[in-house]
């Protein structure tokens, strides 16, 4: 797993909202809708319509990125770190 | 209420509330270790099935079948109306389809949509992708209209790549359980972290045995049992006149010659498990020796006497350039030819000046004929070696040609003994003749076979002391004709046997016997030319038997 070396440097000027919801469609799509609804439901902070919109600002999006890469670890690794070069890339 | 009645009241509330405490707490305990069992039936199950994935799987590194074993595997957890996978072969994509409960072709159709999109994303590929093989396994019913209600994927990736994703899916909504759903993808990963880790070592070893077989200075390359190119070292390469980087095996075919019949001999080796040889191959400027040999797996080598039971899982090719030997091997012929030709002739003229003068008797004095003598018997000594020299070229080479004939031994041997007895009795040695009478004529080089005995009579009267014996013994045993020459003379120590047919080796060097050495080695390959065979016998200081064997029927 490729984490940055600074987890921190998760910066304040990208839109997390648009950010996560493709992160979640994009999981939807690769592993199927219900087991990513499922796994999500276990990451506090966002709010999911059916389809994989968020629909709130996320307040605290290091926490939400910690959580989503603790659930979906012992899914798919290869997803996981995926997810994490899309935020941080 | 009287102090005795309210305190009975009070006890017996408070044993109430003890019992229902004590009742709550057991009830909770109860709950909490129902929950534990069944936290370990549950990891029993997964252990269970994934120990049933690993014995079916062993170290199998084909993809396919490992593939194959996890998605019937799931088939076998799950209720669903399909089970399948996606992934990707040598030559496209393939698309595996179980239907375990009969569905329509648009289910199939929306299905097989979802599991594309799905590895498209995985493996950031753009749309449409093509499926270059499907293989769909149960019932397609037309009447049995359903929708896709529930399904999940399961990405396969191996080392970091994708290669793949197995599908559940199943006509109801939302029937897959979040925990039944994790410990399918908790399962699927360790059984393909498994290929991963496996595949790692190999590709490993393959760094190795290519970076091996690229520092070696023959050319070298190996084909796997399909006959496909799998490694090749740049000497090779270089022999074949091959410059592409990873040339194909249609490229190394027609690198040989066709008279070479490349294809046709690395099928036999592979088929028949067969080393095959070719001494010499021109392949451009270069002259190679070929070798060919099957590849089998080194833990079943154990079992060679079932050999043809071991699977051959390649073949290995060396080429070996003799260019430089063949170059230097001519010009050592042209040599000796040369040599030879340039002395014998004022070799012949030496001798035969001597001998003439050693004639002339009344002219000359005593010590002026032993001079003469001397000059006579060291010309015909070293004529003899030149002759010799001709005979082990011409021997190594190749160019000994059998003149065979009807071959009285008896009488050769006699004659060669007839010829040393002047030696003989100047030391004293008595020559012993046992000849067979019922030996029977071999098929022979006269004048070879002559050599032969000559060759050993000399080398006994050589190195046995006044006195000795020397006995020449022919006869007849199991089909073959045998002659042995045995002395009484001072005899070949036992580590210097081994050496004794070996080319310029004299077991009596420094002993002050002449003699150049070659004699034994040229005996040697004589006799073997005639399919036969030497033997040798010999005490230090007792003496030495020569032992030669020949077929009869040759």
């Amino acid at each position: 797993m490729h984490l940055p070396s600074n987890p921190d440097s998760i910066g304040t000027d990208k839109n997390y909202q648009t950010l996560f919801t493709q992160i979640i469609k994009d999981t939807m799509l690769v592993l199927g809708p219900e087991i990513t609804s499922a796994k999500m439901q276990k990451v506090p902070g966002l709010t999911i319509t059916a389809d994989g919109t968020v629909t709130n600002t996320p307040t605290d999006p290091k926490k939400i990125v910690k959580n989503m890469v603790e659930v979906f670890m012992t899914i798919s690794p290869f997803l996981t770190q995926k997810m994490i070069d899309l935020v941080y890339g | 209420m009287t102090p005795i009645t309210l305190s009975a009241i009070v006890l017996t509330l408070l044993s109430a509330g003890i019992a229902v405490v004590i009742s709550l707490r057991t009830q909770k305990m109860k709950k909490k270790l129902i929950a534990e069992e069944a936290i370990q039936k549950n990891s029993l199950y997964e252990i269970s099935l994934f120990k049933e994935i690993q014995d079916k799987l062993g170290y199998e590194l084909d993809r396919e079948k490992i593939i194959s074993v996890i998605t019937k595997t799931l088939g076998n957890m799950f209720i669903s109306s399909l089970c399948a996978s996606l992934y990707q072969t040598k030559n496209g994509l393939m698309l595996k389809i179980k239907i375990e409960d009969p569905v329509d072709q648009s289910f199939i159709n929306d299905t097989k949509r979802l599991m594309v999109e799905s590895y498209a994303k995985l493996t950031t590929t753009s749309l449409p992708l093509s499926i270059l093989e499907e293989d769909i396994q149960g019932t397609i019913d037309p009447k049995k209209t359903k929708r896709l209600g529930s399904y999940f994927n399961v990405p396969l990736v191996v080392n970091n790549k994708p290669i793949g994703i197995i599908t559940m899916a199943l006509a109801k909504p939302l029937v897959f359980q979040e925990e039944q759903m994790t410990f399918v993808y908790k399962m699927v990963n360790q059984a393909i972290n498994a290929l991963s880790r496996l595949e790692e070592v190999l590709d490993t070893e393959k760094e190795k045995l290519t970076s091996t077989i690229g520092s070696l200075a023959d050319g070298v390359f190996m084909l796997d049992n399909n006959e496909q190119l799998f490694v090749i070292n740049d000497a090779a390469k270089a022999l074949l006149d091959i410059t592409d980087e990873n040339p194909t095996i249609t490229q190394l075919q027609n690198a040989f010659p066709p008279s070479f019949l490349f294809a046709s001999k690395i099928h036999d080796s592979i088929t028949k498990k067969i080393g095959i040889q070719t001494q010499e191959l021109i392949l451009g400027e270069h002259t190679v020796q070929v070798f060919i040999t099957p590849v089998m797996p080194i833990s079943q080598l154990e079992h060679v006497s079932r050999h043809k039971d071991i699977p051959v899982v390649g073949v290995s090719v060396l080429l070996h350039d003799i260019t430089l030997a063949k170059s230097i091997t001519t010009m050592k012929e042209d040599f000796i030819n040369m040599v030879v030709h340039d002395l014998r002739a004022p070799l012949t003229s030496i001798r035969g000046a001597a001998q003439l003068l050693s004639q002339e008797k009344t002219a000359l004095n005593e010590d002026d004929q032993k001079l003469l003598a001397i000059i006579h018997t060291q010309s015909q000594q070293l004529l003899d070696q030149v002759t010799t020299l001709l005979d082990i070229s011409h021997l190594q080479n190749g160019k000994i040609t059998l003149k065979k004939s009807d071959v009285n031994l008896n009488t050769m041997a006699a004659e060669q003994i007839q010829l040393f007895t002047p030696q003989a009795i100047t030391k004293n040695i008595t020559i012993i003749p046992h000849l067979d009478t019922t030996m029977p004529h071999v098929q022979a080089d006269a004048s070879l076979l002559g050599q032969v005995i000559n060759n050993l009579l000399s080398n006994s009267i050589k190195f046995t002391p006044e006195q000795g014996k020397i006995g020449v013994t022919t006869r007849v045993e199991n089909n073959t004709a045998l002659i042995s020459v045995s002395d009484t003379g001072m005899g070949i120590p036992k580590e210097k046997q081994a050496q004794l047919f070996s080319r310029f080796y004299r077991a009596g060097a420094g002993s002050g016997t002449p003699g150049s050495g070659l004699g034994l080695y040229i005996v040697k390959n004589i006799v073997e030319a005639h399919g036969g065979s030497i033997k040798l016998d010999s005490e230090e200081n007792k003496g030495t038997t020569i032992t030669i064997t020949l077929p009869l029927n040759s």
